[in-house]
C-alpha cells in the first residue's frame, strides 16, 4: 500500500470520529504518522519508512493510561492472560510504553490487500476492549470483548 | 519444503527433531508438544479460530517471586517493540502463571518446518538467558534476538 492508501486511511479514521484530518506529514525516510482520538481513546497510527520489511504495514496503538498502582500486580497479570486469550494471527495484543509506562493496546494492519471495513471492525474491537479495562482494569476470559477481537 | 498444512508441519518438524510423527486427530482442535533444549513448546491448530495458521507456544517459566511487577513490565514492552520489528507476544498461562510466548506460523508458500525449527531454537537460546536473567528483555532486544529464524 502507498502512503496515499496510508493517507486515505487517516482520512476515513478521522471522518468516523468527526475531526478534521490535518496534511499528513511525510518523514525523509518515508514514514508517517498521525494521532486520532476515538471514543475517548487517543490512538496512534504510524507507517514505518519506506525500507522498513514492515514498511506494508500499519501500525495502531492506543492509549489506555496508567496501571492503578495499588493493583499492578493482578493487573499486569491479567493483561498477559488477555494476551494469551487474543492468540491469533491478526489480533490485536497488550503492551507496555516503554516512555511513559501506559497501557497500550497494539494492532499491525497488513496495508497490501487489507480490508479496511475489517480494519475499522477491529479497531471498534479494541475500543470495547478499552472500555471494559478502564472501568474494571481486570480482563477476564470471560470477557467477550477479548473473544470478538482474537 | 512448504508446508500446506498442519500434518506436514508436524511431520517435518518432528523428523528435523528426531522424534516420531505425533498422533492427531483428524480435525478439530489438535496438537502436540516438543522439548527443545530443555524448552517445551506447544503447537497446535485450531481451525475454528484460524484455519491457515499453527500456533507456537513456547514456556518461558516462572516469574521471580521478588520482581514479578518489574518482569511483567520489562515483557509488555517488548511486546511493544515486537510488534513493530516481526511479531511474537509475551503473554501468561491463566492456571499456573508461567510466562509464555506464543506467535502465529502461517500456512502459506514459503513457510517450511525448518523455518519453523530455526525459530523455535533461537526462541530457546533466549529462554535459557530470560531464565538467568528476568529484566533481559530491557536489555537484549526479543525482537532482534528471536525474530530472525522466526516466519512471523
Amino acid at each position: 500500500m502507498t502512503l496515499s492508501s496510508f493517507n486515505g486511511l487517516y482520512a476515513e479514521l478521522a471522518s468516523l470520529a468527526h475531526q478534521e484530518a490535518p496534511d499528513l506529514e511525510v518523514n525523509e525516510d518515508g514514514s508517517a504518522g498521525f494521532s486520532i482520538t476515538v471514543s475517548g481513546f487517543p490512538m496512534v497510527a504510524m507507517q514505518p519508512p519506506s525500507a522498513s520489511v514492515k514498511a506494508n504495514t500499519a501500525f495502531f496503538f492506543m492509549d489506555l493510561g496508567k496501571m492503578p498502582e495499588e493493583i499492578e500486580l493482578a493487573g499486569w497479570g491479567a493483561l498477559m492472560q488477555a494476551n494469551f486469550d487474543l492468540l491469533n494471527d491478526d489480533a490485536p495484543c497488550f503492551s507496555r510504553k516503554p516512555t511513559t509506562g501506559e497501557v497500550l493496546l497494539q494492532y499491525a494492519y497488513p496495508m497490501d490487500g487489507g480490508d479496511p471495513a475489517a480494519l475499522l471492525g477491529k479497531l471498534l474491537d479494541m475500543i470495547r476492549i478499552g472500555q471494559l479495562w478502564r472501568r474494571e482494569h481486570l480482563l477476564r476470559s470471560e470477557d467477550s470483548a477479548l473473544g470478538r477481537a482474537a | 519444503m512448504a508446508t500446506a498444512n498442519f500434518e506436514e508441519l508436524a511431520n517435518g518438524l518432528c523428523e528435523l527433531i528426531g522424534e516420531a510423527p505425533p498422533a492427531l486427530p483428524e480435525e478439530g482442535l489438535r496438537g502436540f508438544s516438543v522439548t527443545l533444549n530443555d524448552v517445551e513448546v506447544n503447537i497446535f491448530h485450531d481451525p475454528e479460530r484460524n484455519q491457515d495458521c499453527a500456533f507456537v507456544v513456547t514456556t518461558f517459566g516462572d516469574l521471580p517471586q521478588e520482581s514479578r511487577v518489574q518482569a511483567m513490565q520489562a515483557l509488555m514492552e517488548a511486546n511493544h517493540r515486537m510488534s513493530i520489528s516481526g511479531g511474537g507476544v509475551f503473554s501468561q498461562n491463566h492456571e499456573s502463571g508461567r510466562i509464555l510466548f506464543q506467535y502465529a506460523f502461517p500456512f502459506e508458500d514459503a513457510a517450511t518446518a525448518l523455518d519453523l525449527y530455526q525459530g523455535m531454537q533461537a526462541v530457546a537460546e533466549y529462554v535459557h538467558a530470560w531464565r538467568k536473567d528476568h529484566l533481559l528483555a530491557v536489555a537484549r532486544d526479543p525482537a532482534t534476538s528471536m525474530m530472525p529464524g522466526m516466519r512471523v
